[in-house]
């Protein structure tokens, strides 16, 4: 993998400068697989949506570019991740209203159904709200026993 | 004997058609071929019988005829309708018809072909031509009686558990004979014998208050040695109560646990097998029946394996145990109260076959209702741009009132069934009242068997009426198990062949020789033939109805021809498994099918095993990347039935990366840009380019245009070839597709013309 090195633009976008001598300016980070294969896989495009660059792995960037990266990325991504299913009522019916605290705090949402959970890898689960917000759940099996009891339902 | 070499298979034309032919034939004349038509000459259905020999056409119908060869300068076909006609014609006219129904089309063109042959070689001396068409493997279909026990052949994976299952029945149904059999010395032996001696005291003649009370005590005490062994037959009472509550647990645990296999496994291989049928089993049914027979006719067998057959099984055990335990006790008696017992299986024998056929007619009725479901919810965007969810209310209603219907016509049979099986069975308990009485009073019987006897009797008549309960679980099964097994005894139209040959990876060049297709009695594809280079593209055009899907659906082998061969590097593709060539063929339909599931998931459908480093490049060479990646979730985004919406244009280009990832040998593309707007036509353009590029391409294309690329354009024109060339040379000949182009031409500039007055008065 070639050396890729990033910087912040004028415009607080990324520029880029790989290969040999290549340069662009303006980009914006885009995950090609944010669930399954959120590590790698960067899609780096113009603000048309146009792709510049693909960094199928970080591996070629120096530790400042991977940081400025991830946490361009991290701004412009929100899906809390549930640590903890406080309430839903009701248990058994459609819609339910959901009481849980997330890695970016406490949260209430509604769930329109079942079909709105879908499960991803191996213990994984994203469910999107009402709104279309979506929260994750990365291993069921490392919940505590009333979360796990309560998403029973809704993760077979 | 006139033949001198029969070949084979004419022993196997029936002999009342063979034997007066045979004696038609001049020594030493040979049989070349024959056609055994199902009309005879006045069009009525029978059979009818032409010979073609090395000298003659022999036929008897009804009379004995015989054409000399030289006479007949040409066999001909026609059909119409369903009706086909083979023609016999001499120099100007012609000399005789034998008309027959299309299902023996094939075999007339087979007949018309022999003579051909003969006529090219100028003797017919030529042996019987022997068969270029692959064998395919043979299905017979298995008979259809017992449906319930073909059920057994899903068991046989699970027999240890079945075989445990039966003892367990066997052991928790002896268990429960037992009380009844411990009653008999308890009665007999300890408490008559006490009763007669306490009896006796009361009654004995002159005996006062006090003398009477002193003998009751000393009886008492005398019969306490007596008494002795009651705890112990108490004891046995309790313990088979408790062993034949232990053991019906178990064994309704270890069938509960088998029918829910059993009944899996039925589901897996119906669903398998559905995988397995071709296309036009799918044309022709409807989903949503096909859907309800898998998933609750599946539902309903489970059912009855599990409750029902346990049930069941335990009845039929209980009843020869307490026949058997009656026989012993008192075979009169037994023989007796048993008189009702024909009558019950009669009524239920004569009740079954109505059940069954009932409960068949509701079942269907179900299906029909979830077809209209199966309609109507995919296609609710259409219901509500025209308004008509009333009228599929209404649709919906009707279908439900035909079910109340045909359950109400099955309840009437079935509530007047059971109360009368019922009522037989307390006619024959008081029979064995009756009998047993007399018997008694007649010294030929104790109380205690009487006792005994009559609590068996009671145990068997409440069997038996458990089992009459249970016909119409069981005939709803049977009925769910031959709709499930209609699918299963459905043979593949296209069948696998006997002896495959292995494509491996295929060069990739197709012929077509002299194909021939019909859908029923429309003829579709008449005799097209055509050679394709490995890496060629050809254009296929045409009018409505041409064939150009037909043609398409052929090579890809969802049908099988009905005359000639499509041949794949030199061999024919029926000679080749169906999935190992299908492997080589890539396909873009005019509207896509995404499955619910992520886009990675989708692209990778035809090669599951695909690296996310190979479903990139081919969305890439697909131009799908950058739209996929403006998505929320970008390539794990959900689409497919409630997934994520995609234009017509986004979906084509996905289904472009399928076809990419698998990278096929030959390569179909069917209407595949003519769904699109022209604003995304360029980019679907150019994903096509790089999918054609290199390999064996078969193009259906409306709009010409898009064919620019095609090295040569094949139009078809009501089934037959009419022209093949190059775009340039087709345009010089004048001929259809200039008429094709022609046409196009003017709409495209209608059109634009259009556009620019609106364009100007936009601007105005």
């Amino acid at each position: 993998m070639n050396p890729v090195r990033l910087w912040r633009d004028g415009q607080g976008l990324l520029g880029a400068e790989w290969g040999e001598g290549q340069r662009r300016e303006g980009l914006v980070p885009v995950r090609c697989f944010p669930l399954s294969a959120a590590e790698g896989w960067i899609s780096l495009g113009d603000r048309e949506g146009r792709e510049v660059l693909l960094l199928e792995t970080l591996e070629g960037l120096e530790a400042a570019g991977r940081e400025l990266l991830l946490g361009e990325l991290s701004r412009r991504e929100f899906m809390p991740v549930i640590q903890q299913v406080l309430e839903i009522h009701p248990e058994d019916a459609d819609p339910s209203e959901w009481r849980v605290i997330t890695d970016r705090g406490e949260a209430r949402f509604t769930l329109p159904g079942e079909d709105n959970v879908r499960p991803v890898g191996r213990g994984g689960y994203v469910l999107s709200d009402s709104h279309g917000i979506r929260y994750r759940v990365l291993d069921l099996s490392k919940l505590d026993t009333h979360s796990r009891r309560l998403l029973s339902r809704f993760c077979p | 004997m006139p033949l001198s070499h029969p070949p084979d298979s004419w022993s196997a034309v029936p002999s009342p058609l063979r034997a007066p032919l045979e004696s038609l034939l001049e020594p030493g004349e040979r049989v070349r071929a024959w056609f055994v038509s199902d009309l005879d000459a006045a069009q009525r259905f029978g059979a009818a019988l032409v010979v073609l020999t090395d000298r003659a056409l022999v036929w008897v119908d009804p009379e004995p005829a015989r054409l000399a060869l030289p006479e007949v300068k040409a066999l001909t076909l026609e059909d119409r309708g369903g009706l086909g006609v083979l023609t016999a014609r001499g120099e100007h006219r012609p000399l005789s018809r034998w008309p027959y129904t299309v299902a023996r089309a094939r075999e007339a063109a087979a007949f018309v072909a022999a003579f051909d042959r003969g006529a090219e070689e100028g003797v017919f001396a030529g042996e019987e031509p022997s068969s270029e068409i692959p064998e395919a493997e043979a299905h017979e279909p298995p008979p259809r009686l017992g449906t319930l026990f073909r059920l057994l052949r899903f068991a046989r994976g699970h027999l240890a558990h079945l075989l445990l299952g039966v003892v367990l029945t066997l052991a928790s149904t002896g268990a429960g004979l037992i009380p009844p059999y411990l009653t008999w010395p308890l009665v007999d032996e300890i408490l008559s014998p006490y009763q007669e001696q306490v009896r006796g005291v009361r009654e004995a003649p002159g005996a006062t208050g006090a003398a009477v009370d002193a003998q009751l005590a000393a009886v008492k005490v005398s019969s306490r040695g007596r008494f002795a062994p009651v705890p112990w037959y108490l004891l046995g009472m309790l313990g088979a109560a408790l062993a034949s509550w232990a053991l019906g647990w178990a064994q309704g645990w270890v069938l509960a646990r088998l029918s829910e296999r059993i009944s899996a496994d039925l589901r897996n291989t119906a669903f398998e097998h559905l995988q397995k049928l071709s296309i036009d089993y799918f044309s022709t049914r409807r989903t949503g029946d096909l859907v309800s027979r898998i998933s609750s006719d599946t539902d309903r067998i489970t059912n009855f394996l599990s409750d029902t057959l346990t049930d069941f099984v335990t009845d039929v055990l209980m009843i020869v145990g307490a026949v058997a335990m009656m026989f012993t006790m008192d075979p009169v008696l037994a023989l007796s109260t048993l008189c009702t017992f024909p009558a019950v299986a009669w009524l239920t024998f004569f009740t079954r076959g109505r059940l069954t056929h009932g409960f068949l007619h509701g079942y269907r009725a179900w299906g029909q209702m979830s077809n209209i479901l199966s309609d109507a919810i995919p296609g609710i965007r259409v219901v509500k741009a025209f308004a008509q969810e009333g009228r599929e209310v209404e649709r919906f209603r009707a279908a439900n009132a035909k079910i109340v219907e045909l359950n109400d016509r099955v309840n009437r049979l079935w509530t007047f069934f059971w109360p009368m099986v019922a009522l037989l069975n307390q006619l024959g308990l008081l029979v064995a009242w009756a009998l047993g009485t007399w018997r008694v009073y007649e010294q030929q019987m104790t109380v205690g068997v009487l006792t005994a006897f009559l609590a068996y009797i009671a145990r068997f008549y409440a069997r038996l009426e458990s089992m009459t309960r249970m016909a119409g679980s069981t005939q709803k099964a049977a009925a769910s198990a031959q709709r499930i097994f209609d699918i299963l005894d459905r043979a593949p139209s296209v069948p696998e062949p006997a002896n495959p040959v292995q494509p491996g990876v295929l060069q990739g060049r197709i012929t077509l020789r002299n194909v021939g297709f019909r859908y029923g009695n429309r003829r579709v594809l008449d005799d097209v033939s055509l050679e394709i280079q490995p890496g060629e593209m050809i254009g296929v055009v045409g009018p409505t109805g041409a064939g150009k899907s037909t043609l398409v659906n052929l090579v890809s082998r969802f049908y099988d021809v009905h005359e000639g061969a499509v041949l794949v590097d030199g061999t024919d593709i029926r000679a080749f498994p169906v999935t190992a060539y299908r492997k080589n063929i890539g396909m873009v339909l005019q509207d896509p099918f995404l499955f619910f599931g992520t886009i990675a998931d989708n692209i990778a459908y035809g090669r599951p095993e695909a690296t996310r480093a190979e479903i990139v490049a081919a969305a890439k060479a697909a131009r799908a990347h950058d739209f996929i990646l403006q998505l929320p979730e970008g390539y794990d985004s959900i689409v497919g039935e409630r997934g994520q919406t995609l234009s017509g244009g986004e979906r084509q280009r996905i289904s472009i990366a399928r076809a990419l990832l698998v990278d096929p040998r030959l390569l179909i593309l069917d209407e595949a840009t003519s769904a699109i707007d022209p604003g995304t036509e360029r980019q679907i353009q150019e994903a096509l380019d790089n999918l054609v590029r290199g390999r064996t391409t078969i193009a259906i294309a409306h709009r010409l245009s898009t064919l620019r690329a095609a090295n040569r354009i094949l139009v078809l024109d009501r089934g037959r070839v009419a022209e093949v060339g190059t775009h340039d040379e087709l345009l010089e000949r004048r001929g259809l597709y200039h008429r094709l182009h022609e046409a196009q031409r003017r709409r495209e500039e209608e059109e634009a013309a259009a556009a620019g007055r609106v364009g100007a008065e936009v601007a105005a």
